[in-house]
């Protein structure tokens, strides 16, 4: 039953799911329409599910004093100040339109911990990557064969030509680099991307036919 | 009757004379049809196009109304003259149909009130269009009202033969590859693919060492095929583990790959007769926030430094974050996406990268199963005939015989 | 001391004291540099011009969360210039939780500066969980999918949303994203409900997108902090982006030299490339 049941949800839904693209009637898209809607409803719960493993998880591992327990302790203050602020709503509760802002225009403890706490984190990790790319560039990219090497020139021509300092250099660089975007590079996307096509197919057949149960959690 | 006989050729001529102007003063009206291929919200408006160029800042409005009530008319469609002609509508009319016509889709009823909103037209029931000619000085000509037509929706989609087809070339190619793998599963090469081979060098290390393995799942969600064989891998990777008795960890960024990875790991573990050694706590739901996950990550890296780092699934920028950091541990790293953005960091930090399909063929090289195996041929099989298509295609079209890409198209 | 081994030696902290001093000095050198708009980010342009006069609405979703809101604000910024210039309706919404407060940021900027007006000139509708599902969603019933504006204001009362029953009555569609959301919008979007479709993407997903652009079914893709820029050109309205591209520059020239320098190395010296990796 508990591998039946599933295998039978996947291959009516998936038979629906690829039978519905053939079938321009309203009757077909109403029904699409309420499958849509039943999936957008069971998304939003699965948020659920992640939040009660997140706090069980570091719950656990505060109780226990198991290694980076301070971590986790920090994580479920955090956690509950967010929920405790979004909840307060700017003092119109739960239940009431999204506040930003108070009449004064002081932002409510929601928006204040979303811009001066969690975009400035976001944006300081997403900063990293340019150092972390500098750093990989430096001791990894090395033409050691002809192919690497063409392959060195081509990226070196498209770091350069994509920002103005190209232009400036030469006028050729930025033409240069929107060929090699336009022709090699869409040529080799598009193959790329008919074999995956292919491979998303077949897996997708396997999973609608039941060969493929992996999404079950084993064999 | 002589006299009759000789009037009436000239009876006939003068009725000619008669008509001719008139035929001339005639304008050509308006044809409403049923929209094909269709959920029954649309109407096909057709009208001859002049025969000479219309003066530029002609324009067409096409007015609806419900047959019912033809004086009540609502704005169904304007469009400038030269604009929308039959061969703008190949799904309708096939490739090279010219411009000898105008054809105009509408899906705009008449409002039911004086204000109200535009809406959909209702299948099954009867509407009229009335054609009006504007000229550019703004003088506006009635070209005519049509006869009433009924928009229906039509059980099958005729534009996407092509596509059905394609699929059950496809599936049936799979069902016979299937069917020749069960009798000759040794006939079925599949050549090596590296990465997969490490997998378990990698486990092996970390035994030696005494340090974990860590598993970082990508971004997407189940229902991405990256991480269906993402979840592949890691069951044959949680077997070795559980054989060797190695520290394991499992990092997910999505609630429901966590639900499946641990039962994944759980039945592993299982297999490999060693339950007792399952951990719940292995398997971590870390953040949906693709900056947090790495950042989370690299923290657990920094601070157990793992032997090995397996990378399997749909990755963002936080790729290089976290392979760097895992680089900077001293792990070995595997990783296998199908986000080719990211391969080129993924190639130069890691040991052994998976790249799209190799990844997708995880479940089948592991396995050996036949029928997996007879997927990837089914593969490598439709790559051909596409690439014998694409070829034949391009020959074709080259030559001035666009048969084969016209067939192709989607509309 | 050996120059070469220092020069394939060099600390990674040092690599990033280097980038960080190139990058803050670029934005003391004054230089101008100049700036030559693609003819994918014209094509964004012309399809946001085109609609001027015809009362059709864009429809902008801020698919990026704030860390990636450098790279894809200004791309935004821009574009919400041009439509407010053209008059073109503009309604705004979300894929990402994290995106609304972003959207809400960049549109009150911009509608502030422009003297647009919420419910008359522009409207947000907000976040809906699901992507592929809200696109298919909207595409079936815009009014099912977003019945209400952020505010609670019925779509069907508000002036950019009174006549759209559906995505294909956009004028435009335009996605700004880091993530994958280009592909449902395109996949679920596009080739289901025939709406023309644009892009804003950081750089490192712009190469995916050439083989739609040459096929037609991308229209318009701005690229990066450097489209962003190209908009910017086109608009006349230089802001963030364009600041942003001399120190952009300066680290791409600044990697590209260490690339260079370890590969002038590497190759010149047999110990070096008899050495696996």
């Amino acid at each position: 039953m508990k591998r039946t049941v599933p295998l039978i949800v996947a291959f009516t839904a998936g038979l629906f799911g690829c039978l519905v693209q053939y079938v321009p009637h309203a009757a077909a898209q109403d029904a699409l329409s309420a499958a849509v809607t039943w999936d957008r409803i069971i998304a939003a719960f699965a948020a659920f599910l992640g939040i009660g493993s997140l706090v069980f998880a570091h719950v656990r591992r505060v109780e226990r004093r198991q290694a980076g327990w301070g971590y986790s302790a920090v994580l479920l203050f955090g956690f509950a100040l967010m929920v405790v602020a979004g909840l307060y709503n700017g003092g119109t509760g739960p239940f009431a339109a999204e506040v930003n802002a108070y009449p004064d225009g002081t932002p409510t403890p929601m928006t204040w911990l979303f811009r001066y706490v969690l975009k400035p984190a976001s944006a300081t990790m997403f900063s990293i990557l340019a150092f972390f790319m500098a750093s990989a560039a430096y001791r990894t990219f090395r033409a050691r064969t002809v192919s690497a090497a063409l392959l060195l020139t081509a990226a070196l021509i498209v770091m350069i030509g994509r920002v103005p300092v190209g232009a400036w250099i030469s006028p050729a660089l930025p033409e240069l680099t929107q060929w090699l975007m336009d022709v090699p590079n869409a040529a080799v996307k598009r193959a790329i991307f008919l074999g995956t096509g292919l491979g998303v197919i077949a897996t997708s057949l396997r999973i609608v036919f039941g060969v493929e149960r992996a999404y079950l959690g084993g064999d | 009757m002589p006299t009759n006989r000789r009037a009436a050729p000239a009876l006939v001529a003068l009725l000619v004379a008669l008509a001719l102007p008139a035929a001339a003063r005639a304008e050509p009206g308006p044809v409403l049809s049923d929209y094909p291929d269709d959920d029954g919200k649309a109407l096909l408006v057709e009208w001859p196009a002049p025969a000479a160029a219309e003066p530029a800042g002609t324009k067409y409005d096409i007015e609806i109304a419900d047959a019912d009530a033809p004086d009540r008319t609502g704005p169904a469609a304007k469009l400038p003259a030269g604009t929308r002609y039959a061969e703008d509508l190949p799904e309708v009319y096939g490739f090279g149909a010219g411009r000898a016509r105008y054809a105009v889709k509408i899906d705009r009823a008449p409002p039911a009130a004086e204000g109200d909103a535009a809406a959909d037209l209702t299948p099954g029931r009867s509407y009229v269009v009335l054609l009006t000619r504007i000229e550019p000085d703004g003088t506006r000509t009635t070209l005519g009202r049509s006869a009433a037509a009924v928009p229906k929706g039509d059980l099958f989609d005729t534009r996407k033969i092509n596509n059905i087809v394609f699929l059950l070339l496809f599936g049936g190619a799979l069902v016979w590859l299937t069917e020749q793998a069960r009798r000759n599963p040794e006939g079925m090469f599949v050549r090596r693919i590296p990465g997969l081979e490490a997998l378990d060098e990698a486990v092996g290390r970390a035994t030696e060492m005494g340090r974990p393995v860590f598993f970082v799942h990508g971004l997407a969600g189940i229902s991405s095929i990256s991480t269906v064989a993402a979840v592949n891998i890691l069951g044959k990777v949680g077997e070795k583990i559980a054989e060797y008795g190695t520290a394991f960890r499992v990092t997910n960024r999505d609630p429901v790959v966590m639900a499946i990875s641990e039962e994944t790991v759980k039945e592993s573990y299982l297999r490999a007769g060693r339950p007792d050694l399952y951990r719940d706590e292995s398997i971590v739901y870390v953040s949906d926030d693709q900056f947090a996950y790495a950042a989370a990550v690299e923290g657990m890296m920094v601070r157990e430094k793992p032997a090995s780092n397996l990378f399997f699934g749909y990755f963002f920028a936080e790729s290089l974050l976290l392979t760097e950091t895992g680089a900077a541990t001293g792990a070995i790293q595997i990783a296998g996406t199908d986000a080719y953005t990211q391969l080129p960091f993924f190639i130069t930090t890691c040991d052994y990268t998976l790249m799209g399909e190799e990844l997708y063929a995880a479940s089948a090289y592991l396995s050996r199963n036949p029928k997996l195996l007879a997927s990837l041929k089914t593969m490598d099989a439709g790559k051909a005939a596409i690439l014998a298509y694409l070829l034949a295609g391009a020959l074709l079209t080259t030559l001035g015989v666009p048969f084969l890409r016209n067939l192709a198209t989607v509309f | 001391m050996n120059v070469r081994r220092l020069l394939t030696g060099i600390d990674r902290r040092v690599i990033y004291l280097a980038l960080l001093f190139v990058i803050v000095g670029a934005f003391y050198v004054p230089l101008d540099l100049p700036i030559r708009p693609a003819k994918n980010a014209l094509a964004v342009h012309e399809r946001i011009q085109a609609l001027k006069g015809t009362g059709r609405p864009i429809l902008l979703s801020f698919d990026f969360d704030p860390g990636s809101e450098a790279e894809l604000a200004p791309q935004a910024r821009a574009v919400l210039h041009d439509a407010f210039d053209a008059k073109v309706p503009v309604v705004a919404m979300t894929l990402l939780q994290n995106g609304q407060d972003v959207a809400r940021g960049v549109l009150n900027d911009v509608a502030a500066a422009r003297g647009a007006v919420e419910g008359k000139d522009y409207v947000l509708l907000g976040y809906k969980p699901g992507t592929t599902t809200v696109i298919l969603s909207m595409g079936q019933d815009f009014r099912d999918a977003f019945s209400a504006d952020v505010n609670g204001r019925p779509t069907a009362e508000l002036a950019p949303t009174r006549d759209v029953r559906k995505l294909a009555d956009f004028g435009y569609v335009m996605s700004f994203t880091s993530t994958g959301a280009w592909e449902s919008w395109m996949i679920f979007g596009h080739e289901r409900y025939r709406f023309p479709l644009g892009l804003g993407l950081t750089g490192v997903l712009a190469p995916d997108t050439f083989p739609f652009i040459a096929t037609g079914q991308i229209q318009g893709m701005l690229a990066g902090l450097g489209g962003a820029a190209e908009y910017e050109a086109i608009v006349s309205r230089p802001d963030a982006a364009t600041r942003g591209m001399r120190p952009q520059s300066a680290g791409h020239l600044l990697i590209a030299l260490f690339v260079i320098v370890a590969n002038a190395v590497y190759l010149t010296d047999p110990a070096l490339r008899a050495k696996k990796r």
